[in-house]
This record gives C-alpha cells, structure tokens and sequence, in this order.
C-alpha cells in the first residue's frame, strides 16, 4: 500500500489496486464521527454504445440504462440493500452522471458490516423482468419532474445544442419512452462490461484505521470470484466526436416569469492527459472566475446595469470524453445579456492580458477555497477522478493552483473558446401565462 | 431586503466587486447574510468564514481580518447614509428581491409548499414566505429601510457564535470590540403555537407535468418538549427519513410518486407532507398517506422499523457533529429557546423513545390542510 502525504496540509492518502483490479483510496480522519465510503465505476449514461467483453458483441441500450442500473442495483432477491444499510445506522445513496456511476454510505457506527454491505450489493446484480417493470413507473415520476423544473430545462437544453446527436444530448435519466425499453438483457451486459473491479475504485475517508479497513476489504473481495480484468470497449464518440456542429442557438417557450438564458461553450481541444488535464481544468475555472466572476469589472457592470443578478452561474465540466463551460441567468433583457457576455467570452485573452494583479489575488481565493472544502468528508471524497486525472485528489489541486500563471491561462482560453463551439439556449416566458 | 443590501457593499467596500477582492485577499474567505425564520422569530444570519491562518505558507491574522470586515458591514453600511448617496443600490436590489420572490412561482415544488404554508397558517406573518411580501417590498422607501435597520441595529438582540481552531479568550476580545450598544431586551416568545382549525383544502391548476400534493398537519410539540423525541422518531418514522412508511408506501410498493416525504418544524409545531405525482393518482395516494398515519396511530409499527428509525436519527445527530455550520446553528437554537441538549441527552432520548409513546404521538396529529396543484 502507498502513502501519499501532504505535509503542509496535514494530510494522508493511502491508495492501492487489489488483485481483481479494484483501486482503494483511504484517507484516515480520525477526529472526526463520520465514515464517509464509496464505490463508483467509470461508467455513466454516456457509455450506451459497446463491445460485450467475452463474445465481443456490439450492443447498444436505450438511453437512461446507466441510471436505471443503478437504482436497479439495490434490489436483491430476498432484502434490499438501501434498507440493509437502515439495519446498521448507515445513511446510503447512489448517482449516475455522464460518464461515473457512484453507490455509498455514510455511518457513525457499524463501519465493517456497512462497508461490507456496499460492496456485497454492487458486486452481486439481480435482476428480474418483474423488477425491471416496477421501477419504470418510478422513474417516469422522476422524468416528469424534471421536465417541470425550468433550470435543470435551460441545462439539458445547453448541453443537446453543444452535443447534438452525441449520447450526451439525452437526460441522464433518459426519457419515459427510452426508459420503457430497457430490459433485463440490457442490464447484465452493462454489468458485465463496466463492473469489473478493474474499471472500479472504492474512496473511503473518516474515522477510519487504515490497516484494519483494508483487512476488511481483502477479505471481503477474497471470497468472490471475478472474470480476468478487462478494458471496457466503448463505440460512442470515437470516430463522431465532431461529426455534427454545435446547434448555436434555440428558444423554448416555457411557464417562466422571466427569461432564462444559458451560454455554453464546447471545448473542441483535447484534455491533456493525467494531472495536467486537472491543471487545464483549474485553468478554465480560474480564467471564467476572472473574466465573469463577482471580482471581475465587466459582472459589476452587467449587475449594475440590470442585465445579469444574483441568479447569474458558470460552471465548468471536465469529464471523459468532453469538456465545457456553461453560463447561465435570469434576465429581463435576454438580448443584451446574450450580446454582451458572447462578446466579452469571445474576446477573453484581450480582457484577461493585463489582468495580473487580479489574477494574484484570484490565485489566492481557490487556493483558500480548497482549504475550506478540506474540512468536508464528502468533498475530499467525490472530488476524486480515479483515472481521468491520474488519481489526483483535492489535495494535489493546491499545488497545482501554485504553478499556474497568468500566460497559461491566456493558452487555455486560446485552445479552448471558439465561436463554432458557442451555444444559446433561452426558455422564453409564454405569452399567455 | 435589508440583507442583500447589507451584502451587496459598504461605505469602505462600496459595491460587489470590492467586496469579492476584499474576500480574495483574506484567501477566499467566505461571507453571506440571509433571512431566517423560526417560529415567531426572524433574524438576519450574518455568516463569515476563513481560512485556519495554519494551513498558509503566508502567515496573517485572518480571525482579526474578519472581524474588521464584519464591523465595516454592519457598522459602516450604505444604509446608514444619507438615501440619496444609495438609491441606485437600494433601487436595484428592491428589484432583485422583487425577481427573486416571482421566480419562485417557476420552481414548482416552492411553490407547492408555500402554497400550503398559505393555507395552513392563520397568522399572516407565519403564513408568508420567510422573505415576505413583495407587493408590501415594492412600498418600501430608502428611509424607512435605513430607519429599521438602526432599530435592529441598536435595540434588537445579538448573538455572535464563532467557532474553530481559536482561542476562546482572542474570540471574546475580538467580539467585545464591535461597538453595539448596550440594550434591554425585549421578552420574545420563538415558539408560534396555533389553535387547530377545520380542515382546508385548495386546489389550483397549472401548465404542468407533475401534480403536487402537499399536506399540513398539526403536531403541537415544540424544540425539547418533554414529548420531542418521541415526535422525532415518531416523524421519522412515518415520512422523515429515507426508510419511511411513506417513502417504502407511497414509491416504493404503490410506485404513486417520485418523492413522498415529510417534515417536522419544531418551532411551529406542525408536519408537512409533499409528493410528487402523476395528478391522477392523487386520491389514491392521499388514502396511502393517511392510512400510514392510522396504522402508526394502531401502533402497526415493527419492532425492527422503530430500532432502524432510532439509529437513523442517531446517526444523523452525530454526523452533524462533523459540521461547523450544524453546531453553531444547535448553539443557536440553545441559546434562543433557552434548551440545551447535550449529546448524551440527546441520544439518551432517542433510545428510550417506546411505541405506546410514538402512538401517542401519532395520535396528536392532526390533518389541517390540504393543497394539490393540478395539470391543467
């Protein structure tokens, strides 16, 4: 087992691969009541197009199959796990993204046994034609509600212009028609291909021995038998990553009082491999704090002018496969706030040039904010990439905001905006509301 | 209102932009101000955070820092000058406020259950949101508003709570030097008890998907009542937590709803049910709901459902001993009720929490109101 330490922060990571390939990352946090553990694969709604592993069969399932997987993963033929979890005081939960699907718990007592349950129920699927059935009716429900809430409307809107006829157009939950199709068969070979412990990692942090947990988890894998350790073969994007142009701009009309407009940007740049491609997404994060952030002179005027306000967001995602940067508001002068924050993205370098005392003091800020976020378990924990950033924690992003210099990020924003990678998306109030 | 344009800026820091520097140079220091309400007390929550100056290669006094920063807020506000020299501010964030409480309408779960809250309560100041009535805001001048934040300022009471890798005896020099006057204080009651009423029902339609079924009951047990933690297992039981009756009734065998959960406000007294659903399901999952209720109130309740409830609030209780932010607010609510819980005394409590007691409780609650929001 390696001992990664962070003397300066006071920190500890203990990481090792196990014989069937599963990574295990602990971070001992012994004043703290909480045990905070998770298991997630790098496998998300995106990877819905592949190669069984055993007959080398290209399969393709309907969307919102990740997410379907993983509620179905919790039900067993004779108790299910979420509920097993509630028989020894622990708090659980799962969620699929993109590309990570994610399954944990948190306890204040019992850590062996809940331990054990995570890893019991993720490694032993059962699913049924029955169970299958039962839980469409459940997430139509969830479907349905998110196809009321006007901002996760705005967001999916974004992100289908930005990727159009890419699996990432689809909601993560798929839709109720998409979701009505997925059978049991679809569900094994998902397993099959994406939850071998090899493509696999277990982050665990809190009141935990090292030593004693990592005998638990040697334990617990030992008494099960694994197929050899596979790559999984995705057929999504590989030869379609720019094979349609960005939709670059559409309008919904929806029940909102005001208008709501997103701005998104897609990077059509490669993410540098390792704990650079951490470095570039720091640089991406700190350029957009710059050039939009509460800091940054042009927002003060916006604000001030009335075009943007509190409701006024920007977030940046790097995930396998893709990577961009969404902005998004509420506006009573949707056409000014779509000119001007076009305008002043598109010309990010010219603004950001000769911004160096700002850019220190920008520095400063997330180097602090990392700080901050060390106090919570489940940040050290989910900020966590496994292999998309070479295993880099939160604790490496503070050196890593060390190096970065104001050139740099002038790079950055060369490679990564370009007006063919521009979107807007905008639900328009309704005339008869 | 007032603390947004608290926030917003100060004489020394004058709008958002020297603010966030402000910030940035105390290492991303964290700084927010909001409205909170509970029971028939509202406050403005002031809230500061930084850096353990341990952790920087550079060493400064951040504690002093936010001290000083928070003194310029309060105590050199845009308010307290003369209207004239802050209309545009006061002007933009009136507006602000005014957007924010109508974008409310668009998030339909808001909506539902400040719809109920309408519904249920008779006092106009419980039956509002907590951040008011925005017709009234609109009335608002920059005077009247400068006028009550010098009565809050000077007369109302002060709680300052700081927590961290700090020295107790630093942290009260650091807070005695902020110059708030002395005062009396005005005997105030936290806990809003109302009498129970007839059953009200409201039902509204919508351009929307999913249906919306709020539910509000009467549950006249308050913060520390002899009878409070047997309500919490009780809520807990029935729709609190993720193992509920009506989680595992209403989603999981009937597959009615996405959410079906409930809430308990100690404060007021009272629990609310919300669900989402496909509105033509709705009756049928009232009678779900209700027959939880009835079947606690039988006392058919497992030995094994009662034991997994009391570890789940357990263990909520101490996990939250991890976060700062939820200790101050237990301090802060020891301090307003005049309750203090210790942990042994809380879990203590929770353990000897029966079923002849968790019917009792269930038996006191009672259905006041009930609002659905309609596809149209």
């Amino acid at each position: 087992m390696k001992k990664i330490e962070y003397p300066l922060l006071g920190e500890c990571v203990y990481r090792t691969v196990l014989k069937n390939g599963l990574k295990v990352n602990l971070v001992p946090r012994p004043n703290f009541h909480k045990v905070y553990g998770i298991i997630s694969t790098d496998f998300g709604s995106n990877d819905t197009h592949f190669c069984l592993p055993d007959t080398q069969e290209v399969r393709k399932v309907p969307a919102g199959s990740a997410h379907f997987l993983e509620h179905k993963l919790f039900e067993k033929k004779d108790h299910d796990a979420f509920e097993l979890f509630g028989h020894f005081g622990a708090d659980a939960n799962a969620f699929t993204s993109y590309t990570k699907t994610s399954f944990l718990f948190s306890t204040t007592t019992n850590v062996k046994e809940n331990l054990e349950i995570l890893l019991d129920f993720v490694q032993s699927p059962y699913f049924t034609a029955k169970s299958v059935a039962k839980e469409k009716g459940i997430i139509a429900q969830e479907i349905n509600m998110y196809a009321d809430d006007a901002d996760w409307r705005l967001y999916a809107g974004l992100v289908k212009n930005l990727y159009p006829g890419q699996p990432l157009s689809y909601d993560i939950a798929g839709t109720v028609d998409s979701v009505n199709q997925i059978s049991v068969k679809d569900l094994y070979d998902l397993y099959q291909t994406f939850y071998h412990p090899s493509n696999m990692d277990l982050f665990m942090v809190g009141a935990i021995d090292v030593t004693e947990t990592l005998e638990w988890i040697n334990k617990n894998q030992a008494k099960k038998e694994f197929a050899p350790a596979i790559v999984p073969q995705r057929l999504d994007g590989r030869n379609e990553v720019a094979a349609k142009a960005v939709n670059p701009e559409q309008q919904l009309a929806f029940s909102v009082k005001r208008a709501k407009v997103a701005i998104g940007i897609r990077g059509f740049d490669r993410l540098p491999a390792g704990k650079a491609g951490l470095k570039y997404k720091l640089a991406l994060q700190l350029l957009f704090y710059l050039l939009l952030g509460e800091s940054s002179q042009d927002y003060q005027e916006l604000y001030n002018q009335g075009i943007v306000d509190d409701s006024f967001d920007y977030s940046v995602v790097v995930e396998r496969g893709f990577h961009f940067v969404w902005f998004s508001g509420d506006t009573d002068q949707p056409a000014i706030f779509r000119a001007k924050l076009t305008s002043l993205i598109l010309h990010a370098t010219s603004v950001l040039k000769t911004q160096t005392v700002e850019f220190q003091l920008a520095k400063k800020e997330f180097i602090g904010r990392q700080i901050r976020a060390m106090n919570v378990l489940e940040a050290i924990a989910e900020q966590y990439e496994g292999s998309l950033f070479d295993d880099a924690t939160l604790f490496d992003k503070i050196p890593l905001l060390q190096e970065l210099t104001l050139e740099y990020l002038l790079e950055t924003a060369a490679k990564f905006i370009s007006q063919p990678g521009m979107s807007v998306y905008e639900l328009c109030p309704k005339e008869d509301d | 209102m007032l603390g947004a344009l608290l926030e917003c800026g100060c004489q020394k820091y004058p709008d958002q932009k020297a603010i966030a520097d402000e910030l940035a140079r105390m290492y991303g220091a964290g700084f927010e101000i909001s409205s909170v309400r509970r029971g028939n007390l509202h406050f403005l929550s002031v809230s500061f955070d930084c850096v353990n100056d341990e952790f920087l290669a550079e060493k400064e006094d951040l504690l002093q820092a936010g001290f000083s920063f928070l003194q310029e807020i309060l105590f050199r506000p845009l308010v307290s000058q003369k209207p004239a020299a802050f209309v545009a501010e006061f002007a933009r964030q009136k507006r602000n406020v005014v957007d924010y409480a109508g974008a409310t309408q668009d998030n339909k779960q808001l909506y539902a259950d400040l719809s109920l809250q309408k519904l249920l309560f008779d006092d106009e100041k419980q039956a509002l949101p907590s951040f008011g009535n925005y017709q009234e805001l609109l009335k608002i001048t920059a005077s009247q508003l400068s006028s009550s934040y010098q009565e809050c300022l000077n007369k109302d009471r002060i709680e300052i709570i700081v927590s961290g890798d700090v020295k107790e005896e630093r942290c009260r020099q650091l807070a005695q030097q902020l110059p708030f006057a002395a005062r009396n204080l005005r005997k105030e009651e936290i806990f809003y008890v109302q009498e129970g009423h007839a059953l009200r029902k409201k039902e509204e339609k919508q351009k929307v998907t999913q249906g919306k079924l709020n539910l509000g009951f009467s549950l006249p047990v308050f913060f520390a009542d002899p009878l409070y933690f047997t309500v919490l297992v009780f809520e807990g039981l029935f729709g609190g937590l993720p193992l509920s009756k009506l989680f595992v009734n209403v989603r999981e065998k009937a597959q009615l709803a996405y959410y079906a959960s409930s809430s308990y406000d100690s404060f007021r007294g009272v629990m609310t049910v919300r669900t989402g659903l496909d509105p033509k399901n709705k009756e049928q999952a009232l009678a779900i709901i209700e027959a939880q209720l009835k079947d606690v109130q039988a006392g058919r309740v497992t030995q094994q459902e009662i034991e997994d409830t009391k570890k789940s609030l357990i263990n909520e209780y101490l996990s939250g001993l991890d976060s700062q932010a939820n200790v101050m607010q237990r301090v802060l609510i020891a301090i307003l009720t005049g309750r203090t819980l210790s942990t042994t005394s809380w879990i203590t409590g929770i353990q000897n929490v029966t079923l002849a007691q968790i019917q009792a409780a269930a038996k006191m609650t009672k259905l006041q109101a009930v609002y659905f929001l309609d596809k149209e």
